[in-house]
């Protein structure tokens, strides 16, 4: 006689407690999924789909963004065995299962809407042999006057992005896919951020950076924004659903923006730092007014201000999902702490260097904040039930 | 519907959901529902030296016991079943007689540091990523052909870490 459920949890207690889940749709023993009912630990976000998620997912309070250099001898059939490994250790983690061979499957079991998301900087077109599938904006960003780069938070062949509620669960998954990646690149640059933690405020509330302002006001958020804004329809073909990624750090002068005080600090970005209003209206959401002027006849919002210099007439360029990070006192005693700037859209080239430019010339904020680093990757369509991310450029 | 239809149909739904993660994800290919045995989550542990281990859970749909009498598989010249024992208070590898038995309305772990299937004498370096096909003859009288797909994995390599166990096998697991 067989017993339903002994025969699931005598699957469940070992590596294979995986598929059991997965392919049933069934709970299975507490042994594999401990995260209880109801609590934030037992959310999931897909893995397979049209689109990768971790993009227009609601951002999570952690991210991991590690980048990647191939080894020398990579090649197309290598990167595709890597991007087939990963792709399996991302569907089972994202739904709180272990990898194929993961040693700490306990960490595994409490995903907290764990995403990961891949990406494919510009030298892995040349290493795979196909640079006419290159995405047309796949290319390094012009330097600007305001950047001071370090190649140690710069450039990178192949982009793993993980994003969660749960910093032990991003760990972990970080881990398995850095294990899984190690014999096929070097890793060069890790920047890890973090948000709000999760129930700490209203959800959609938008996130305040390290300067205390609300960032991420103008955005994509319904779904034709996200089609008409992030979501590329290619060419070239195999892109057509996927998007491209500019991750900038930016690093924030927080020991001299503390001897701003707060109206000048508003001056500075045009925005209210209460609620995020603009100077000219009373809600987050209002458009700001660049032709009002007050009694004197004064722009109410300056020539230099951040939202002046940033406004593209109302819609949104592209998705801004950035993080903060705070990395303590740097070796000269002053503070390390920033933005990990992230615009995705489906054309950086048109959408975002634009933009960039404009900051570039003249943003009073540029006097508190650097750019230290700088990466580009073209970030896959998402990929189906038995398939995987990559799939229509390395098979 | 008979309990024994019902577990048959289950067994087969585990390998489906093995399967369906990912293209290369290893499962059994076999889609014969009358299968006894059904693997999931198999892989080798990739090498470029003369012997690895193979790995799985084996579920056992029927309500008989069924023996792994032996295996087979593509990337070496031989194949063993072997099981870790304790001997003379050090864990030693050594080839399992009579094979492994899977119980009725069971499974098992073929895992670093347990029961495993050891590929010797290998045709050719496995990469990670690599896919291995995988035969097992059961008692039964059926084969079981899986795919294994290659994982880098320190797991049960002690030796290899700890200078005072030398002594044990785990590189050749």
């Amino acid at each position: 006689m067989i017993n339903r459920r002994q025969l699931l949890g005598g699957a469940a207690v070992g590596l294979g407690g995986a598929a059991v889940g997965a392919g049933l749709g069934v709970a299975v023993t507490n042994a594999a999924q401990p995260a209880p009912p109801g609590s934030s630990g037992e959310q999931t976000e897909p893995f397979f789909g049209v689109h990768q998620s971790g993009i227009a997912t609601p951002a999570q309070a952690f991210s991991a963004f590690a980048a990647f250099d191939l080894v020398s001898d990579a090649d197309r059939m290598s990167v595709g065995r890597l991007m087939r490994l990963l792709s399996d250790d991302a569907a089972r983690l994202t739904q709180g299962l272990p990898a194929l061979a993961d040693l700490d499957e306990e960490l595994a079991h409490a995903p907290a809407r764990l995403t990961v998301t891949f990406g494919f900087g510009p030298k892995l077109f040349e290493v795979i042999g196909r640079e006419d599938q290159r995405p047309p904006s796949c290319e390094d960003l012009p330097s600007f006057k305001i950047d001071r780069l370090q190649p140690q938070w710069s450039g990178g062949d192949l982009l793993i992005q993980v994003c969660g509620d749960d910093p032990v669960s991003v760990a972990h998954a970080r881990r398995m896919l850095w294990k899984d990646t190690a014999t096929f690149a070097t890793q060069r640059w890790l920047q890890q951020g973090f948000l709000d933690a999760r129930g700490t405020h209203e959800p959609g509330t938008t996130p305040r950076n390290l300067m205390g302002q609300v960032d991420g006001t103008v955005n994509p958020r319904t779904t034709g924004e996200f089609d008409d804004i992030v979501w590329s329809a290619g060419p070239p073909e195999w892109f057509d659903g996927g998007t491209m990624l500019a991750i900038r750090r930016i690093a924030m002068d927080l020991d001299t923006w503390d001897a701003v005080a707060r109206a000048d600090r508003e001056a500075t970005i045009g925005r209210r730092l209460a609620d995020g209003s603009p100077l000219t209206g009373t809600d987050e959401f209002d458009n700001p007014d660049l032709n009002a002027v007050d009694s004197a006849g004064r722009p109410v919002i300056s020539d230099f201000a951040h939202v002046r210099r940033a406004n593209t007439g109302g819609s949104a360029p592209f998705l801004r999902r950035g993080y903060n990070y705070d990395l303590g006192i740097d070796g000269r005693g002053a503070s390390d702490v920033g933005h990990i700037f992230t615009a995705y859209a489906a054309d950086l080239t048109r959408q975002f260097l634009p933009v960039q430019q404009t900051l570039a010339e003249l943003d009073l904020l540029n006097v508190w904040t650097t750019p230290i680093g700088s990466s580009v990757f073209a970030l896959p369509p998402g990929a189906e039930p038995g398939g995987w991310v990559g799939e229509g450029l390395l098979s | 519907m008979s309990i024994r239809s019902r577990a048959v149909l289950i067994g087969a739904a585990v390998v489906m959901g093995g399967g369906l993660l990912v293209g290369c994800s290893s499962g059994s290919e076999t889609t014969d529902s009358t299968a006894s045995v059904t693997v999931n989550d198999a892989w080798i542990r990739a090498t470029d030296g003369p012997m690895t281990g193979i790995f799985g859970v084996l579920v056992n749909t029927t309500d008989s016991d069924v023996t792994i009498e032996s295996a087979s598989n593509s990337a070496s010249e031989i194949t063993e079943i072997h099981e870790m024992v304790m001997i003379d208070g050090e864990m030693k590898m050594q080839e399992k007689a009579g094979g492994v038995v899977i119980p009725a309305g069971s499974s098992i772990t073929l895992q670093p540091g347990g029961d495993h299937i050891m590929a010797m004498g290998m045709t050719a370096p496995v990469a990670p990523g690599d896919e291995v096909r995988v035969t097992l003859k059961l008692s039964t009288g059926q084969s079981l052909e899986f795919i294994a797909v290659a994982k880098q994995s320190a797991a049960g390599d002690e030796d290899y870490h700890s200078g005072d166990m030398d002594t044990m096998d785990g590189d050749m697991q």
